[in-house]
């Protein structure tokens, strides 16, 4: 297990307004479920010390977490909410793990290489980022690589082309694109726009049809 | 210019644009973002515009996802029409856009690059925004 710890105070304040005013004083509301935890207990951190200890280590990390009035528990984070505007951390779930239970967690894909197909023009089209996995809480990789140098134009790498180490399983769809080097795009034809052109309407949902209209009701 | 192939009813309320972005407020497909800070109704002529200023500036490098669409119809009077007699003419399409939305997403290009483009597609809309880019799981941050 890491030794890195996070440390939290337990939260009697709940919802918006009281939760507001925490972030207002410098915090950062949060919960912790799962093993030796009954009930979800609301918690709060510093968002200084908790933005430290994020910062730096793999989000998948086993961190532990030292409650008031409770033992150390290993936890790792679960959901993370982010403002949509400052992107600053506004909540955090953590899961209290058992070591010897797998768990599911989303795992970052990293590709190696430079690809020849992009070099030829081509587009590398990340489309899953993240892959799903099982695995020890202590096993989970921090990161997914996949060598990419032997991609030309028009190639894929599927999920079941994926090499993960003993004890890590992948739980998405192995049929599905991971990544794929795109033809270039073609440049468009640009037409220039006509001033005062009339804009087409779109068609009406229900809207009958001048020749359904003269047809004669049975 | 982009529109709704069909609808079901040619004029709309207007609504409103209260809070922010609910959904659409992060980065799903590219590397980097063009993200909203206020709210207004994009037209379909200003996407157009700010389209063609990042494919322009990428040249034929990187893949550019357009984020929002115009779906909702906005009308207007003709000009020294007297009030009443009824809603105006459509005269285009508009997407509603709230502060957080994420209007444009890049990849497949160098950060100084796409930094550049979606600053130019940004001179094109009616509204400040910001360049954002991935960082990590889930995560983004201003560029």
């Amino acid at each position: 297990m890491d030794s890195i710890t996070i440390t939290a105070k337990p939260r009697s304040e709940t919802g918006r307004h009281a939760v507001n005013k925490l972030r207002h004083e410098g915090k950062v509301p949060g919960v912790v479920y799962g093993h030796q935890f009954n009930e979800p207990l609301p918690i709060v951190f510093e968002a200084k010390d908790l933005r430290h200890v994020l910062t730096g280590h793999n989000i998948n990390s086993v961190f532990t977490l030292e409650v008031e009035g409770r033992r150390p528990t290993p936890v790792m984070v679960h959901e993370r909410q982010h403002d949509v505007l400052d992107h600053r951390l506004i909540h955090i779930d953590l899961y209290a793990v058992d070591m010897a239970e797998a768990v599911e967690a989303n795992v970052s894909v990293q590709t190696v290489g430079n690809a020849p197909g992009v070099k030829e023009g081509g587009v590398l089209d990340i489309v899953l980022r993240e892959i799903a996995v099982e695995a020890l809480p202590g096993s989970i990789p921090d990161r997914i690589e996949i060598d990419i140098s032997a991609l030309g134009i028009g190639d894929n790498v599927h999920v079941r082309d994926l090499r993960v180490a003993d004890g890590v399983k992948i739980i998405e769809d192995p049929d599905e694109i991971v990544l794929s080097v795109l033809a270039p795009q073609k440049a468009e034809e640009e037409v220039p726009a006509v001033v005062g052109a009339e804009i087409a309407q779109p068609e009406l949902i229900g809207e009958k049809k001048p020749a359904e209209e003269e047809t004669p009701e049975a | 210019m982009l529109m709704p192939k069909r609808v079901k009813h040619r004029k709309m309320q207007r609504g409103r644009m209260k809070g922010r972005a609910m959904s659409g407020n992060s980065l799903h497909f590219g590397e980097h973002g063009l993200q909203a800070l206020e709210p207004a109704w994009v037209t379909s002529r200003q996407i157009e515009a700010a389209r063609i200023a990042l494919t322009r500036h990428m040249k034929r490098g990187g893949k550019v996802w357009i984020t929002v669409f115009p779906d909702k119809s906005y009308t207007k009077k003709p000009a020294e029409t007297r009030m009443g007699s009824g809603k105006g003419a459509p005269e285009g399409w508009v997407a509603v856009v709230r502060p957080g939305r994420v209007l444009f997403e890049l990849a497949g290009v160098e950060p100084t690059v796409a930094k550049e483009a979606l600053k130019l597609a940004a001179a094109k809309l009616p509204i400040a925004t910001k360049v954002i880019r991935r960082e990590g799981v889930g995560e983004s941050v201003e560029v």
